[in-house]
């Protein structure tokens, strides 16, 4: 059976359009069906999650019940547009992601143009991603044609920080699954941050979670809506029940990760960021940039081509990001590479990683920015490809 | 369990912590600090504060940085030749005196030929050895943060480490960290202290040949 992907806008045509761009993505045509939900089922699946916080805070339900937003509970992807003037109930595309996350068993949730240049594709030099919003990924309308948020290999634009939504269907399911009985676990250990790890997080990044005890935040009090803050977030809400609660923490947790921690490539580290500090990983392959774009992958480490004895260092919780990722601070002080035994006599091969097209190109190819991050490795670079695409904001160019 | 701390030791802690915390506050930097920073945090990880404190409060009797691959990062300087310190702490107060070892290497860019390249110079700033060597504290050149390749300073090799070693006005490790200090920004670290820092400034710094720093 094809897994759904459900399209919402309160107009059809424009609905439709949205339908038409993922329709066209042939990759994913044998295991998914996209479906435009019609203006008059949207409402009333809307009516209906409000309905279910409601009964959650009486304490009324303690399932996902059967009702009108079951098509919301049945979609393994919900693409939900950000301005919906023309429902009668008055909400935006947020207040849906918000309440599709938290009331019902959904699975990524991708909305569409809330923030500018809204459905014109761009590229965003900040790098900071959207933690904010409770939609897994935030895009332009017309990146949803993209073959490369889909499927690999990709060519031309395409943000190193999308994950692969298909791959991202399977990992949430997974994550709710190791959830199951661990919600009352500390958080920063149950994902590896422990003893002195968890201390290595910036301030800015570790009060997601709590702005007081951090490190014995559990995933249950995250979620509870006298917790973090960024779980649960009504006066008095309260999950509908367990499963609830890990799909909640799930759902934070992983954009907590892949938004706050990843893209400073200080904490955790991706492939193709760590073979641009250490090429050495790559052996005697390292001449060629065919394998230094092996890396650019969303695929698990053993594919990718790199040394097998920094494996002891990856971050195991493989499902709580879109990609492979390994602790920096244990790899940048692990002697058997070469980059950190003898740190100044490095050979630079002239090779960047382009956050744009998730590639590598030769230096004088690429342009570079400064991304908006608390770490030290904030200089980055783009391919910069040429108009209808726009970069922003422009002024990171010249910093 | 945490050891007992002392009020000089208390001092010190309070000193590094804040050290590290002005590299933090510093909002934006040059492109070129940028570039050093960048460069320089493969090899010499930034300890945050929240870390050093917790490391810092579990060995209040002795402490190497070094083992822990963990360097602060201090503001960079960009008056005249912009660089970047970095700071190794060691110190040790089960000896009688207390004996402490910083290390700071200033890191900065060259440019020859079109070509950048990353060099830096060092200096150790210690209080008396054991021993009938350096028995006051004194500053030398130093050409590694340790033994070992990984922290060998670019650039740094010709540099004599042994002598000269300069005689410094200081009686115990804070104020040789605050010696390092004045050494590194002037008067100008007068105007970044706060409340606890300025009054540990101000009981050191009267027994000091610092006078004209008006605190």
């Amino acid at each position: 059976m094809k897994k759904k992907i459900l399209i919402c806008d309160d107009s059809l045509q424009v609905g439709g359009v949205f339908k038409q761009k993922v329709d066209s993505v042939e990759s994913i045509k044998d295991s998914f069906e996209p479906i435009l939900a019609s203006q008059e089922q949207l409402e009333q699946a809307v009516e209906a999650l409000e309905a279910r916080r409601l009964h959650a805070i009486e304490k009324k339900i303690f399932d996902f019940p059967d009702d009108e937003a079951i098509i919301i509970d049945d979609s393994a992807i919900l693409i939900v547009d950000y301005a919906l003037y023309d429902l009668e109930a008055k909400v935006t595309g947020e207040r849906i992601a918000y309440l599709a996350r938290c009331y019902s068993r959904c699975g990524i949730i991708v909305a569409l143009n809330q923030f500018p240049p809204y459905d014109d594709e761009y590229f965003d030099l900040t790098l900071c991603g959207h933690l904010e919003s409770y939609a897994d990924l935030n895009i332009p309308s017309n990146s949803l044609a993209n073959t490369g948020l889909w499927t690999e290999p990709w060519s031309n634009f395409r943000p190193w920080g999308w994950p692969l939504l298909p791959q991202a269907v399977e990992k949430f399911e997974h994550l709710v699954a190791e959830l199951d009985g661990n919600l009352d676990a500390k958080i920063l250990e149950f994902l590896g941050f422990k003893d002195t790890k968890s201390l290595t997080l910036p301030r800015s990044a570790i009060e997601f979670l709590s702005q007081e005890n951090p490190e014995d935040m559990t995933f249950r009090d995250f979620v509870d809506s006298n917790g973090s803050g960024n779980g649960l977030r009504g006066r008095n809400e309260q999950p509908i029940n367990d499963e609830a609660v890990a799909r909640i923490a799930a759902a934070r947790i992983s954009s907590w990760l892949e938004y706050d921690i990843l893209p400073g490539q200080n904490i955790l580290i991706d492939a193709p960021h760590l073979i641009s500090r250490f090429p050495s990983l790559l052996g005697e392959k390292v001449k060629d940039i065919e394998f230094w774009d092996r890396t650019a992958s969303l695929s698990e480490p053993d594919t990718i081509g790199l040394s097998s004895n920094i494996k002891q260092f990856r971050f195991d919780k493989s499902n709580w990001l879109s990609r492979p990722a390994w602790f920096w601070n244990d790899l940048s002080n692990f002697e058997e590479i070469k980059e950190v035994r003898d740190p100044w006599f490095a050979p630079n091969l002239g090779y960047v990683f382009c956050e744009d097209i998730s590639k590598f190109v030769p230096l004088h190819d690429a342009r570079s920015f400064v991304a908006d991050l608390e770490s030290p490795f904030v200089q980055r670079y783009v391919k910069y490809l040429e108009h209808p695409l726009t970069y922003k904001p422009i002024v990171r160019f010249s910093l | 369990m945490n050891q007992p701390v002392n009020m000089e030791q208390r001092e010190l802690m309070d000193l590094l912590i804040w050290i590290a915390q002005l590299g933090d506050k510093v909002q934006s930097v040059s492109a070129k600090v940028q570039k050093i920073q960048e460069r320089t945090a493969i090899n010499y990880r930034k300890i945050r504060d929240r870390e050093l404190e917790a490391l810092l409060l579990s060995a209040p009797l002795g402490l190497r940085l070094l083992d822990r691959n963990v360097f602060i990062y201090l503001p960079a300087i960009e008056k005249g030749t912009c660089f970047v310190p970095i700071l190794g702490v060691e110190y040790d107060y089960s000896l009688h005196p207390p004996e402490i070892h910083l290390k700071v290497a200033l890191f900065l860019i060259s440019e020859n030929d079109g070509l950048e390249t990353l060099n830096a110079i060092g200096y150790r700033f210690e209080t008396p050895h054991e021993g009938v060597r350096h028995r006051y504290c004194h500053i030398q050149h130093i050409i590694r943060f340790d033994q070992s390749e990984r922290y060998k300073l670019p650039g740094a090799e010709w540099v004599p480490w042994e002598y000269p070693a300069f005689p410094v006005d200081a009686q115990d490790p804070i104020e040789l960290l605050i010696c390092m200090l004045v050494s590194l920004y002037d008067i100008d670290i007068i105007k970044k202290l706060d409340g606890k820092t300025k009054t540990i400034f101000e009981t050191h710094i009267q027994r000091m040949k610092l006078h004209n720093l008006n605190l």
